[in-house]
């Protein structure tokens, strides 16, 4: 077959529903033990099984379907972005294999669960955490992907804390903490993704990423890989695992290591060896990218490949030792990864095929382990090593599968492991010959130590359960199931059929995967027929064994592999708790502190609000008073003046009391003057009466003596008018010398005087005298009466 | 230019709203003075009321997704200055979901409110805060729908101090005088613009369309007066004193739709007062970019430290109206489509929370959360509706609440925002942190100490609908339970259709 001529261009695209389908099949099911669940207790566990195995067979029933191309489909507008659905032969191959765990171990189970608590509730959650694990495989978008994603985090969570200890429950939260923080980052790597290349296929987009600046594409490759690295397991992000392995059964754990950190490879590869790819092979500079990360994963690979397994050397707790081999296991893989990335254009097939086949044979031999340390716990009720030994007497069937599994994870010759341990090591190899730079060639050292390591600890592990004296405790007579040892022979058969036949695998399954990928042809044509058996991989694989039975017998001879080292001393103490608990602490005392103060701001503002109110009041309360005084002053004034007034009024009322009086007085006077007057006025009458008839008397007198007188008058008429001249002669001269004044009045009145004297005319005097007393008088009663009037 | 039938179906269609609005305010005292003759016939009332209200809304429905808008003036005061109604597809958007999760609550309220106090006063402040809520979305101008808000705020108030507990009090009192506080600030901010523009309407198009001092003030001002209502920092301090001493139908309501009448003004303001040009030329954007930011860290970060149930799910509230005002302040389509899905997203999910809440508080006094252990097993129901809708407030796929943080995260991309990005992310963390425990100490929390009494060694997660609150409580709550599962998957999703909708012709100048 001519390889290179097929381009991922050239790939037949088939519409089909059954991908959809497939993640559907153990939800439902899920559903359905869950609603059976209550009836009967005992058709549960079976008809959980039944579902995982018809999951399997409808994968497995894929593949003449993705023989001929992709298989997609697509829910236009569910979830209003739409999901899609793909299956490729990648796809397909970790699709089979996460059913294919999920399959054994839960047929496992059957037996196991019968004495385990929540029995229910593990069966109904296995099914759903297995949709979201056949979900993450077969989805065609980042979207689809990251919603199998979290399905797969969130149902998982309930396996883990299956024990339901206080340590369980910890570790859960921890787990599910991470795997959701973890989870939250990919979905930010999607986001970039998406607003940078316009969509979120799982599809080549290198050429939609053109020009966008390195450092956004490295962004979003470090949010793929943090997302990615919690779920697989990535040093410095394993810190999850050892917890949740330490607390979780075994089967729980088979799952986890076998398929559902699988999940995360998965995503790693599709991450960097498709999407950082161009769609077009001819666009070589775009690969440089991929080249320059792939470099740093190799990295990050072998520092968990290699601290992996140093800390899994130092476990005592089975399931603790055996996390961490799985996270060194993880590191194999990251670094095969990183070197296909590295190897762009050149040998990336190897990497490739080397990452995939080692992350099949991890499920193979890691699920066996967790069975085979399922079954001891069954029994024992143990974990711990140094309270185990001796087995092999009670147990030897489970000792030949245990030494199956050991001599396949540390790259026995003839079993599964060795074969993609030699695809990694030579894919290492290639790329120190075709870089030759020291630190590859540095890395491909490391790669040896550790796998010696892992040969290390896999014989403590062996020597603490198997070998040593039995405790007294355990030497009674097990019955173990037959259901539990046949989950057990499928692996192992799966292990030898891979060990001794990895061509036929490799160039029926792998190579036309790999061939889906932007990948060198002539790198895929290097692999058909690649002689893992010469003279080379063997004497690889005989260094590496040389190494580890050295490294073991210093170890086992100076007690190395049980030293503990302090408790302080880890990646989890030193690095992440105290950043996880200065963050967590910094943002639950700022924000409460911080509504608080503003809070108290609010209450210092209203309480100002209310001094100064209070202060208004106060003025206001000082102002009322004022007023208050002001007007009791006024008031009193108000009072005095009325007291002033009613003195006044007396005043008044007395004075006029007195001008009354007085008047009356008056009155009294004015009469006793009017009765004077009257008096005086009839007196005068008499007075008048007796002048007169004096008056007439002398009248008759005068008249008689009048005639007499007559003469005499002549004669001083004479003389008179000879005085009258005289006088007016001396008058003039004396008017000259007088101002008219009183004088001169007095002067005429004394004139008149003189002249009435001269003229007496009595009649005329009576009558004048009267009238004016008359007048006086009159005007005296007047005013008497105006004061009589006015002051009454 | 309406023929016939058209011109007939114009005419229903116009009415509608005025019928909606002034239905529930006429129907309050009838209930009222049925509620002395008969309890059930109140009850009933006020179910009747919610119901028809709710399927008036809902036949406006073919007409608003024409793209149609309606506007008439029924009065006017002063020239320009009148009372106004308008329909268009956000006042659409929000009045179906406000009388839908109103309705739910009145269902609820039955069995719920059933051993309290004072329900001759709750059932018609009830059904009048609706009619006060729809007035503010069908207003047709700012005046209108500040008389609206305030007359809902103002009466809503009844609700906050049922209990009548000192702390109700308390609560209640602080609540007023935000409220007051925020109704003179938006008085001011009303009054600014009608001097600036010489018009309040929405149907002017821009009515600001220069940055000056006065129309910041007026801006700072809405600001204060419909952040206050949506629980904006730093005006949220009376949230989580009076969602949580509320009835919980009625906190249900106050967190799920009362906020969002905030929300909703503010859209208004940006979209209708000012344009995207003026607020961002100015840089007014910036300040309540920043305040949405605190609100949502700060609601998020204080949540996890309480540990009164309900206190708990007000301070989220205030975290999750922190995207919505950061939603709308991002200014791209993308982003005004997650802010209003978002509005819908978290009335569903809040209403829930708090219904399923309420039914804890109810069934078993409990509110402290490290009360909660095993809860779960007691009320399967109840539980699982507060696990769907917890979840979807982490932003767990399929569920709503993922897609509206989807399409506000890519909308803040398309701003070219990264940042906002990352907070939501982080916000969406918290949120894990805080309601992850509930769920999971209610379904898995003191299983060891039931197994350790010895009976039933295989008690599993089975259904027992002994601890279950009534059907008239769980039904409301399942319902709007899976609705956020439903308008988070389903391809129908009326909600996102809605929004998308409403983005759209936000953007297009909204007329």
């Amino acid at each position: 077959m001519n390889l290179a001529a097929v381009t991922a261009g050239e790939t037949a695209r088939i519409y089909h529903i059954w991908p959809v389908i497939l993640p559907l099949i153990p939800l439902a099911g899920g559903i359905l033990v869950f609603a059976l669940g209550r009836l009967s207790k005992r058709i549960y566990p079976l008809l959980s099984f039944l579902v995982t195995l018809v999951t399997l067979l409808s994968t497995a029933g894929l593949y003449p379907l993705v023989k001929q191309g992709d298989l997609y489909c697509q829910l236009p507008k569910f979830m209003a972005v739409g999901l899609s659905f793909r299956v490729d032969l990648l796809s397909f191959i970790f699709a089979l294999l996460v059913s294919l765990a999920w399959c054994v171990v839960t047929l496992f189970s059957l037996p196991y669960m019968r004495q385990e608590k929540y029995s229910l509730t593990y069966f109904v959650f296995l099914l759903f955490t297995l949709a979201g694990n056949l979900g993450v495989m077969v989805t065609g978008d980042w979207v689809t992907f990251f919603l199998f994603f979290e399905l797969m985090t969130v149902a998982s969570y309930v396996l883990v804390i299956q024990n339901r200890t206080d340590e369980a429950m910890h570790a859960g939260m921890y787990t599910l903490v991470l795997g959701i923080a973890g989870g939250l980052v990919l979905l930010g790597g999607v986001f970039l993704l998406h607003s940078l290349a316009g969509h979120v296929q799982i599809s080549p987009m290198m050429l939609a990423l053109q020009g966008v600046p390195a450092w956004s594409l490295a962004t979003i490759l470090i949010c793929f890989m943090v997302g990615f690295g919690i779920k697989a397991g990535m040093i410095p992000l394993h810190v999850w695992m050892p917890r949740a392995y330490g607390a979780s059964p075994a089967i729980v754990n088979a799952f986890s290591s076998g398929a559902m950190v699988k999940a995360g490879i998965y995503g790693i590869i599709r991450i960097v060896l498709l999407v950082f790819t161009p769609a077009d092979m001819a666009a070589k500079e775009a690969f440089h990218f991929a080249a320059s990360a792939g470099y740093v994963i190799i990295w990050l690979g072998l520092i968990t490949m290699v601290f992996g397994a140093l800390m899994a050397l130092l476990q005592n707790h089975a399931m603790r030792l055996l996390s961490y081999s799985s996270i060194s296991q993880m590191g194999y893989i990251i670094v095969a990864i990183g070197s296909a990335a590295y190897l762009f254009g050149l040998e990336e097939a190897m990497g490739f095929s080397g990452a995939v086949f080692h992350a099949i044979n991890h499920t193979l031999y890691k699920v066996s382990f967790f069975l085979i340390f399922a079954i001891i716990f069954y029994h024992t009720g143990e974990y711990r090593l140094d309270r185990l030994g001796g087995l092999w007497r009670k147990f030897p069937l489970l000792m030949v599968f245990f030494l199956l599994s050991f001599g396949a994870i540390s790259g026995l010759p003839l079993l599964n492991g060795y074969a993609s341990k030699t695809l990694i090591h030579d894919a290492l190899l290639e790329a120190h010959h075709y870089y030759h730079t020291f630190d590859i060639y540095l890395a491909e050292r490391l790669f040896v130590l550790g796998s010696a390591f892992t040969f290390c600890y896999y014989a403590k592990l062996f020597y603490c359960t198997f070998l040593g004296p039995l405790p007294e405790k355990y030497n009674v007579n097990y019955h173990t199931s037959f259901l539990m040892y046949l989950p057990l022979a499928l692996l192992a058969a799966g292990i030898i059929l891979l060990g001794i036949w990895p061509n036929i695998f490799i160039e029926n399954y792998l190579l036309p995967a790999a061939s889906q990928f932007q990948f060198y042809r002539g790198g895929i044509e290097h692999l058909t027929g690649f002689h893992f058996f010469s003279e080379a991989p063997l004497n690889a694989s005989a260094t590496i064994f040389l190494l580890a039975v050295l490294l073991a017998l210093i170890g086992f001879r100076f007690r190395f592999f049980w030293w503990k080292p302090p408790a302080n001393l880890s990646v989890e103490k030193i690095v992440l708790q105290p950043v996880v608990s200065f963050l967590y602490r910094m943002l639950t005392h700022l924000g409460p502190k911080t509504d608080n103060a503003i809070n108290s701001f609010y209450y210092k503002i209203a309480s100002d609000f209310l001094a100064l109110c209070r202060v208004v009041g106060q003025m206001d309360s000082s102002l009322d008073s004022f007023y208050e005084n002001s007007s009791r002053k006024a008031y009193q004034i108000v009072e005095k003046s009325r007291n002033l007034e009613d003195s006044l009024v007396d005043a008044y009322d007395r004075s006029s009391k007195g001008a009354y009086q007085l008047i009356e007085r008056g009155q009294l006077v004015d009469e006793s003057l009017n009765e004077a007057y009257d008096l005086s006025s009839m007196k005068a009458y008499r007075l008048m009466e007796k002048s007169r008839q004096l008056d007439e008397s002398l009248n008759s007198a005068y008249e008689s003596s009048g005639r007499a007188a007559k003469n005499i008058y002549d004669k001083t008429a004479k003389m008179d008018n000879a005085l009258n001249m005289a006088y007016e002669r001396s008058g003039k001269a004396a008017k000259e010398l007088i101002v008219p004044g009183k004088d001169s009045t007095q002067t005429s009145k004394r004139k008149s005087k003189v002249s009435s004297s001269f003229k007496i005319n009595p009649m005329e005097w009576n009558i004048k005298n009267l009238n004016f007393d008359t007048l006086l008088l009159a005007i005296m009663l007047g005013i008497v009466f105006f004061v009589l009037f006015f002051f009454r | 230019m309406w023929e016939g039938d058209e011109l007939l179906g114009m005419y229903w269609q116009a009415i509608i709203p005025l019928w909606v609005v002034l239905f529930p305010i006429f129907m309050t005292p009838a209930i009222f003075i049925l509620s002395k003759r008969s309890e059930k016939l109140r009850d009933g009332l006020s179910v009747l009321t919610a119901v028809i209200t709710f399927f008036s809304v809902a036949s406006l429905y073919p007409f608003v997704m024409e793209g149609k808008t309606i506007e008439y003036t029924l009065f006017q005061i002063l020239p320009e200055l009148g009372v106004t109604v308008r329909i268009d597809i956000l006042s659409f958007c929000l009045a179906i979901l406000s009388s839908f999760v109103w309705m739910m609550a009145t269902i609820y309220s039955l069995d719920y409110m059933k051993p309290e106090h004072g329900k001759n006063r709750y059932y018609p402040v009830l059904i009048f805060t609706l009619g006060a809520t729809l007035g503010i979305f069908f207003a047709g101008d700012f005046f209108t729908l500040y008389v609206f808000f305030e007359l809902m705020s103002l009466v809503s108030y009844v609700l906050v101090i049922h209990e009548e507990t000192p702390t109700a009090l308390k609560a209640g009192y602080k609540y007023l005088i935000m409220t007051i506080i925020g109704g003179l600030a938006l008085f001011f901010a009303i009054i600014a613009t009608f001097e600036l523009a010489g018009s309040v309407s929405l149907s002017k198009g821009v009515l600001v369309s220069k940055p000056s001092t006065l129309a910041f003030f007026a801006f700072v001002c809405y600001l204060i007066g419909f952040g206050m209502k949506a629980g904006m920092f730093p005006l949220h301090v009376w949230l989580p004193e009076a969602h949580p001493v509320a009835p919980s139908p009625a906190s249900a309501l106050l967190s799920g739709i009362m906020l969002k009448t905030g929300a909703y003004g503010m859209l208004r303001v940006l979209f209708y007062v000012f344009n995207i040009e003026v607020v961002q030329s100015a840089r007014w954007d910036l300040l309540v970019a920043v305040l949405a930011v605190i609100t949502i860290l700060l609601g998020s970060a204080v949540a996890l430290t309480q540990f009164d149930l309900k206190r708990r799910l007000a301070y989220s509230s205030i975290g999750q109206m922190g995207y919505v005002l950061l939603g709308m302040i991002l200014f791209t389509e993308q982003g005004l489509v997650g802010d209003i899905f978002h509005i819908f997203s978290h009335a569903f999910m809040k209403s829930t929370l708090f219904l399923a809440a309420g039914a804890i508080i109810w069934k078993t006094g409990l509110r402290n959360i490290n009360d909660l252990a095993g809860i779960g097993r007691k009320m399967p129901f109840t539980m699982g509706a507060f696990t769907i809708a917890a979840l979807a407030m982490i932003g767990i796929p399929p569920l709503n609440g993922f897609l509206s943080k989807w399409t506000l995260s890519l909308g803040a991309l398309e701003a070219g925002l990264p940042i906002y990005v990352v907070i939501l992310l982080i916000s969406s963390l918290l949120n894990g942190l805080y309601y992850l425990p509930i769920i999971i100490a209610a379904f898995f929390g003191g299983e060891e100490q039931e197994h350790a009494h010895g009976e039933a060694q295989h008690v599993e997660a089975g259904i027992n609908l002994r601890g279950e609150a009534t059907a008239k409580m769980v039904i409301p709550m399942v319902i709007l339970g899976l609705g956020c599962f439903f308008l988070g998957l389903f391809p129908s999703n009326i909600a996102y259709e809605l929004s998308l909708k409403a983005a759209v012709f936000l953007f297009r100048g909204g007329m």
